[in-house]
């Protein structure tokens, strides 16, 4: 019933509208600009490219992810989101095809109405397909909310993160399902 | 070889459904027993028995090489063997320049690698000298080699005379474009409508990179900025629409004189 909708009319199972758009970059190798309705984040990738030789390595690319706040110096919160992106798409980017390389993924929030993180996934995602990065997959992610009175809400915008007891954000590596397996398989990179 | 064949039009065609369909990262496109041969193309790996697209593009078979492989537009150059290139000279060492050709890493072209060239009688070229070359080295684990020599099956002129298919390119002016241009640009056996058109307004010399780079020299600065303005334009245009734009751009810039 009524009791269940939420703030902004959702299901509590509900996402809100997805909207990408490829190549909003002229100038990156890769670019694009990923939005959950009220969450907006901007995404370059440049690569494959130069690397110095101290961060070189013989046998795979060097993967590495910059996350600059639309305000003010990048913080503690602007880490922890790099080190996360960092370790899930080293998981989606085929980094062996392309050994001693530097391939730079740079993010930038444009606005945050919760759901940072999964935001960023899909538009890192988004911008390694636009600039033709080898990927195993795509990369699929969720951010969960769990209300203090035991309710689990999809895509939380920012006041129900900031009410929730509980968050966490899943990511998927997704691969469409083809004629030879009845069902996608989808692998859990992170759970966090 | 491996297993059965499906065969359509010959022994290597394959019956793929996905041919020629938008493909995404991680599907699966057919089995390695669906082919009698196979060579995997660039955006197509090998899992277990199945081969899978790495990019998004559309999926495409080339018949004479009986290759597999996904058709993307990827911004940074990657280098491949056989490719012709432009490349600037950014370094000179004793037995080789470094000469950035848009990859990774810059490429190696030996000093000797001109056709006739001795260690007495060879070209000495500068740091930022523009050179057209040929790939002749490229994987993923090394850095690319060039070199200006002629392949085999053409025949080879003197780097003296200026005559030889590559070595350094004098004046002009060089522009970035995408790799699709610089194939329909490249391609000998097909007309080429805005090449055409270019050439009824005056006659310019010009060289294609596969690395994404075009050169043109001609006469006047006019015509230079011209051409790279018509190739750039008809580029997201259809083939029908490439004469009347050039000949539109042509009149537009005779007028602004």
């Amino acid at each position: 019933g009524d009791a269940l909708l939420r703030e902004d009319q959702r299901l509590p199972n509900q996402l809100r509208a997805l909207a990408a758009e490829p190549g909003a970059l002229s100038r990156a190798n890769g670019s694009a600009r990923f939005s959950h309705d009220g969450t907006q984040v901007l995404a370059a990738v440049w690569g494959p490219g130069e690397v110095r030789r101290a961060r070189e390595r013989p046998d795979r690319a060097t993967l590495e992810v910059v996350v600059r706040p639309h305000a003010g110096l990048a913080g503690p919160l602007e880490r922890e989101l790099e080190q996360l992106l960092l370790s899930t798409l080293a998981h989606v980017v085929l980094l062996a095809l392309h050994p001693r390389t530097l391939i730079s993924v740079v993010i930038q929030p444009l606005m945050d109405d919760g759901a940072l993180l999964a935001v960023a996934m899909h538009a890192s995602c988004v911008a390694l397909m636009h600039a033709g990065i080898p990927l195993r997959g795509m990369l699929g992610a969720c951010t969960v909310a769990l209300t203090p009175d035991r309710r689990v809400l999809l895509d939380p915008s920012r006041s129900e993160e900031a009410a929730a007891a509980a968050i966490a954000t899943l990511a998927f590596l997704v691969r469409l399902p083809s004629a030879a397996a009845a069902d996608g398989p989808c692998e859990l990179l992170l759970s966090h | 070889k491996m297993g059965t064949t499906l065969a359509a039009d010959g022994p290597c065609a394959p019956n793929l459904p996905v041919l020629d369909c938008p493909v995404f990262p991680g599907d699966a496109l057919a089995k390695v027993g669906d082919f009698e041969r196979v060579v995997l193309g660039s955006g197509v790996v090998r899992e277990g028995d199945v081969l899978v697209s790495t990019r998004v593009g559309i999926l495409r078979w080339d018949a004479e090489m009986a290759r597999l492989w996904v058709q993307t537009e990827q911004r940074r150059y990657v280098a491949a063997q056989g490719d012709h290139v432009i490349g600037v000279v950014v370094g000179t060492h004793a037995d080789e320049y470094r000469v950035d050709i848009g990859s990774a890493a810059a490429a190696m072209l030996p000093v000797l690698s001109f056709d006739g060239a001795t260690k007495r009688n060879r070209p000495h070229l500068a740091g930022g000298a523009l050179v057209y070359a040929r790939v002749v080295v490229a994987n993923k684990d090394m850095d690319p080699e060039i070199s200006c020599a002629a392949p085999p099956g053409v025949s080879s002129k003197d780097w003296v005379t200026g005559e030889s298919l590559f070595g350094e390119l004098q004046g002009g002016h060089t522009f970035s474009c995408p790799a699709s241009l610089c194939a329909v640009l490249a391609l000998e056996d097909e007309e080429c409508p805005v090449l055409e058109a270019l050439s009824q307004v005056s006659p310019f010399e010009m060289a294609v990179g596969n690395n994404g780079r075009v050169w043109i020299n001609a006469r006047e600065p006019s015509m230079a900025i011209l051409a790279q303005q018509a190739m750039l334009l008809c580029h997201t245009y259809p083939v029908h629409d490439h004469a009347r734009l050039v000949h539109e751009l042509a009149t537009a810039c005779r007028s602004d004189r």
